[in-house]
């Protein structure tokens, strides 16, 4: 026989526990034989592995390559520094991989965080004491003590019950109280016994006691969270586009490498020189600093996220909130408060008052549209039958009970009346079934019953009604009428309404009605206004929510989500796939009755549709859908701690216009990556041109390779992180969401960096190098100089050429569309520090011996320094002139929208 | 012929008795109700479950013997099982494991031994009583003559229906390139190969199910396939690990057997020599 399924005493002599519940040894051997009660949902990472892994990606492999070939260079060929070089490529290798897995890591350690928050206190009978501790510290056989605004923490069976009820939406999706009993019903399974409680549930009203029957993975809540583990994931835009950027830039590095080997080796410049030419053009054509920049600036837009509110989990997930074209949201908690607010009453004398003040704290006014000198009295009479039948509390340690009656209990709050003394003799509970509850008091010797329920179970049962000179009269017809009627208008409203009626004799019967109550889940504030962004952005909201269709699309409406059709669970149900993908192709759906497995196949029908999709969910059901879908969002508050493992990223107050914020965030990181990609290829023309320059011309070698990787992770790196932390540009929100074939490395990136910037900075950094030679009386075909000094100071003031190009190339790839006059000069503080390391660091090169030592520079007079100055500025203004003209073109053609498309565009 | 069942006085262990005396009734074996003295337990704790296996014994008209040893008990259990003709032996093992005290499943797990050893992994102490399904996962065909005719002989004692559970291990490649017709062709494959075990428990008239899973991670498929269905037993395939094992990543049988969420049997056959 089933363990619910047994009587009280066989059920304890089954668990081995007693009505005095566990004695303390039998729990702590009981606790060495099943464990803690907690979930083991995912296997831990291993960190070792994670960080071993950094070292395969294709840079850090040609790079390791690169270095073993300098390795073997110096084997053969000693002294010649190649030795040094292939301790540099590793040594950029290891900065590489440290710093990207640091950043990863970092992400990985504020999500555990997260999760350390997670509740803990349980009230457990031991020893015939009441003893209160951990979660995790329950056995199978323990006593749970459960009380209104509990977490239950195992699976149990229900010993003694008054009034218990359950919210069950962790584990089903529904929100509804569901009534808890001591007998089973005719359930076969657990999850329908009507005697159970489990893990992951709350208790919204009512207390009990239940056997604790299973904890940790075995619990129901334990079986559904390892079904998270199964659904897999495509791989985000950002990695795919990492994954392009690698493979491109490899391919390029490899093939210029190889040629130039050959055509070294075919030249007779001989094996070992055609093989140093061949690793220094691979380094000068990988961007070594590019994957730690990006990894940093994913971390640092992460971070400003926290801020705002959104927890980003996966470092990579902050960029495809940037693609995000449509969004799957919940509406209660989300889009709404989750706090029901009593907003109308109507009073059976007629009177409409109006309530002011949302949520159970804020305070609020009571506004009739006419009143008489009785409406007050009458007022606070509906008030306080309303009141005195709830069992709803607000005190200093929060909210307790169910949210219709906490909203009852805030309006007496905001009228500012204490309650009578009366003393609660009897409850008549609420049952689906009667749809109505009472609550017979005493006062004196005058007993008096206070009834609250649905029109159409309350309003039978009413014979009178307190009439507008607050006397009691006989119900007529036309009144009954008058009831309905109002009920219907707040019922169109999509306001739920509790008629409340009360009676001087203990009888359910020949109620006096007093009036109705209209109470709704209002929209947050900064919703409406952040669905209207999602609009300009591109971005379609849908509403899935297990709420009925009417309130739903009450609610889309207040906030301005438009849609074109609503579809319920049961409709749902009856659709194909096919069916569903079509409607979705064409129409915005609000989705009403749902339950939460149904969000994994709307979500999957969306992305069949090539959408990328972000989807929000708090419930344990809901976890598949969330990994499912491209950003699973769980709610920081209300969600539950599987789903927060399931999502990629964790609304820390459950708003929805945080999302919102999160997508501005995830669409500016992707431009700005854009742009410090851009920054980064121009430096890598001057880098590689010397090289080609210097293989076909006889000159001497214009830059070393230690000097490439001193531009590479010296003097870009912090320019890029500025740049990667550069502000949302003015128009980010109203262009399209970011296409799934839109790359970051397109046409206008190579065609800006390699062919516009990159040449100008080559430009520069060779006139300086030849230039300084000219001065110094240098002929054409010298290629090896009798002063080792005057070399030096040529290929530091080609460096210098670069760098100080790059220096202009930060300021005005701040913007990729608009001027960098109008950015204002402080508005990114981490560029004028970036800019003050990069003068610092070239302070160094030219004056500090140990850095001359490393990196192949000498002092440059300054005199002679005026070779590089017209080449930055002439860079800076001819970007500024062709972002200029870019505009121009674009509000010509009235496309603004497109403006940072510079996949259409260039 | 004896069934042994390793008793401690814990529920766990009175858990894994009563596996032991199903089996035994069914081969009409003695179950012998074995405790070695040791001054982690209770006497009086463990003579209490005895008694209560020897009353659901009567019931199910089974014969049982109290054995009391005593001495180091792995050493004692071995002495006892070489002089005995013993078919299994049943013990129960706890769920939180010590790095350097490993409990008495452990160390016989890692034993040859001349008799089969059961570890139960108690997650509901119900599912004992009430088992309906029992499950058991095998990489593609592999399925030992041993285990099966265990398999078999806890559905035909507790009357259950069974499923094996095939699991193919693919990666995401190869699973992207499969079609419907080559998967097909491959889990026909292994229906047939299985035919004899699904024929002979057709003989023993046990409802069998074969089902098939193409996954690249089988351990999360199987804690899939056990949430998304109602189990109550699942038997596994027992691996014997060295001292050192939790030196290394925990092995996925390892794995599945301490994050299952309904009663296990991780079965290690009988040394052959």
């Amino acid at each position: 026989m089933q363990l619910f399924a047994l009587d009280r005493q066989a059920l304890l002599q089954r668990l081995k526990t007693s009505e005095n519940g566990l004695g303390l040894d039998q729990v702590a051997r009981r606790l060495v034989e099943f464990g803690p009660n907690e979930l083991a949902t995912a296997a831990k990472k291993n960190y070792l592995l994670a960080y071993l892994g950094q070292y395969r990606n294709f840079f850090a492999i040609l790079l390791e390559v690169a270095a073993l070939l300098a390795f073997v260079a110096d084997h053969y060929d000693p002294g010649q520094g190649s030795d040094i070089l292939g301790y540099a490529i590793l040594g950029a290798v290891i900065i590489n991989a440290t710093f990207t897995f640091w950043q990863e890591y970092r992400a990985d350690k504020a999500m555990e965080e997260l999760l350390k928050l997670m509740p803990g206190s349980v009230s457990l009978r031991r020893e015939g004491r009441i003893v209160s501790a951990t979660a995790r510290e329950i056995v199978p056989g323990d006593l749970m003590l459960l009380e209104e605004g509990d977490k239950v923490a195992a699976d149990g069976i229900i010993i003694e019950t008054n009034s218990l009820y359950l919210n069950l939406s962790s584990l089903t999706g529904e929100s509804a109280p569901v009534a808890r009993d001591l007998l089973p019903g005719e359930a076969k399974r657990p999850l329908d016994a009507r005697n159970m409680v489990f893990a992951g549930t709350t208790v919204l009203s009512g207390s009990g006691t239940a056997v604790a029957s299973a904890t940790g993975n075995a619990t129901e809540f334990g079986k559904i969270a390892s079904l998270t583990k199964n659904v897999r994931k495509a791989i985000t835009p950002m990695q795919r586009e990492i994954i392009h950027l690698t493979r491109t830039f490899t391919i390029i590095a490899l093939l210029m490498g190889c040629v130039f080997f050959a055509l070294g080796l075919f030249s007779g410049k001989g094996f070992m020189l055609a093989s140093i030419f061949a690793i220094a053009l691979i380094v000068a054509n990988i961007p070594e600093g590019l994957l730690p920049t990006i990894s940093l600036s994913l971390s640092l837009a992460s971070q400003r996220m926290a801020r705002r509110n959104a927890l980003i989990k996966n470092l990579d997930s902050v960029e495809t909130l940037g693609s995000a074209t449509v969004i799957c949201t919940d509406k209660t908690g989300t889009l709404t408060r989750n706090e029901m607010t009593l907003k109308h009453l109507w009073l059976a004398g007629g009177e409409q008052v109006a309530i002011s003040g949302e949520g159970y704290r804020e305070p609020g006014d009571f506004s009739f549209a006419w009143q008489n000198e009785s409406s007050e009295d009458r007022l606070t009479t509906l008030l306080m039958a309303g009141f005195l039948n709830c069992r709803a509390r607000i005190d200093k340690e929060g909210l307790h009970g169910d949210p219709t009656e906490l909203a009852l209990v805030a309006a007496i709050g905001k009228k500012g009346i204490s309650p009578p003394i009366m003393k609660k003799v009897r409850e008549f509970i609420f049952t689906s079934e009667r749809k109505m509850m009472s609550s017979l008091y005493q006062e004196g010797e005058k007993t008096w019953l206070f009834a609250k329920g649905a029109v159409e179970a309350l309003l039978p049962r009413c014979t009178f009604f307190l009439a507008a000179d607050g006397s009691v009269q006989p119900l007529s017809e036309t009144k009954r009428q008058e009831a309905l009627a109002r009920a219907n208008d707040f019922e169109d409203q999509a306001f739920r309404v509790l008629m409340i009626a009360r009676n001087d004799k203990e009888n359910e019967d020949g109620l006096t009605l007093l009036g109705l109550v209209a109470i709704m889940d209002l929209p947050r504030h900064g919703v409406a206004e952040a669905v209207a962004t999602c609009k300009t952005a591109g971005i379609r909201t849908m509403m899935i929510t297990g709420d009925n269709p009417r309130t739903a699309a009450a609610i889309a409406k207040q906030i301005g989500m438009t849609h074109d059709r609503v579809i319920t669970g049961p409709e749902l149900e009856g659709l194909t796939d096919e069916q569903l993908e079509e409607i979705l192709a064409r129409e915005t759906v609000l989705f009403a009755r749902m339950a939460s497995s149904q969000k994994l196949r709307i979500a999957t029908a969306l992305q069949n549709l090539g959408e990328v999709v972000a989807m929000t969910g708090d419930g344990v059901n809901d976890a598949p859908a969330l990994k499912k879908a491209d950003i699973g969002i769980a709610m920081g508050l209300s969600g539950t701690e599987v789903a927060k493992e399931a999502a990629d990223m964790v609304l820390l107050d459950d708003n929805f216009a945080s999302i919102v914020i999160a997508i501005e965030e995830g669409r500016t990181v992707y431009f700005n990556v854009k742009k410090f990609v851009t920054y980064v290829l121009s430096s890598n023309v001057p880098e590689i041109v010397p090289y080609i320059l210097q293989f076909f011309l006889k000159i001497p070698l214009p830059l070393s390779v230690i000097q490439i990787l001193f531009i590479d992770l010296g003097t870009d790196i912090l320019p890029g992180v500025a740049l990667g932390s550069e502000r949302p540009e003015k128009n980010i929100m109203n262009r399209p969401p970011v296409g799934r074939n839109e790359k970051i490395l397109d046409w206008e990136v190579c065609k800006r960096g390699y062919f516009f910037l990159g040449l100008i900075e080559a430009a520069a950094a060779m006139t300086a190098f030849l230039s300084f030679l000219l001065l110094h009386g240098w002929q054409y075909g010298t290629v090896i100089l009798a002063d080792p000094l005057l070399h030096r100071q040529a290929m530091t003031m080609t460096l210098l050429g670069a760098v100080t190009c790059q220096l202009l190339n930060g300021l005005t790839m701040r913007s990729w569309e608009f001027s960098a006059f109008s950015l204002g000069i402080f508005s990114n503080r981490l560029m004028l520090a970036a800019m003050a390391v990069e003068l610092l660091w070239v302070w160094a090169l030219l004056n500090v011996a140990a850095m001359q030592k490393v990196f192949n520079t000498a002092q440059v007079p300054l005199a002679e320094l005026w070779i590089l100055l017209p080449f930055p500025g002439l860079l800076f203004l001819s970007h500024e002139g062709y972002k200029w003209l870019r505009r121009r073109r674009h509000s010509r053609s009235a496309r603004p929208a497109s403006l940072l498309t510079s996949g259409q565009t260039g | 012929m004896k069934v042994i069942a390793a008793m401690n006085g814990l529920v766990s262990s009175d858990a894994a008795a009563l596996y032991a005396l199903r089996y035994a009734a069914l081969f009409d074996y003695t179950l012998c109700l074995l405790h070695v003295e040791n001054h982690a337990d209770r006497r009086e704790e463990v003579e209490m479950s005895m008694a209560s296996v020897e009353e659901a014994a009567s019931h199910c008209g089974a014969k049982t013997e109290r054995v009391f040893l005593t001495g180091k008990p792995v050493a004692a259990i071995r002495k006892y099982l070489a002089a005995t003709r013993t078919d299994t032996l049943f013990c129960g093992t706890r769920m939180r494991r010590h790095f350097f005290e490993n409990s008495l499943s452990e160390k016989l797990s890692r034993l040859s031994l001349p008799a089969n050893l059961a570890v139960v992994r108690v997650a509901h102490l119900n599912a004992v009583f009430v088992t309906e399904n029992i499950l058991l996962p095998i990489r593609e065909d592999r399925l030992s003559a041993q285990k099966f005719a265990f398999f078999s002989s806890l559905a035909k004692a507790f009357a259950a229906a069974t499923e094996i559970y095939s699991l193919h291990p693919t990666g995401r490649r190869k699973l992207a390139a499969m079609d419907t017709h080559a998967a097909r062709i491959l889990f026909q494959k292994i229906n047939t190969r299985l035919s004899h075990y699904s024929n002979t428990l057709k003989l023993l008239n046990i409802p069998l199910t074969i089902k098939h899973s193409l996954t690249g991670e089988e351990v999360d498929q199987i804690l899939h396939h056990l949430a998304r269905h109602d189990f109550q037993l699942m038997i596994i395939g027992g691996r014997r690990l060295s001292s050192f094992s939790g030196f290394f990543q925990e092995k996925p049988m390892e794995r599945l057997f301490w994050h299952t969420p309904v009663n296990t049997i991780a079965f290690y056959a009988r040394d052959k020599k």
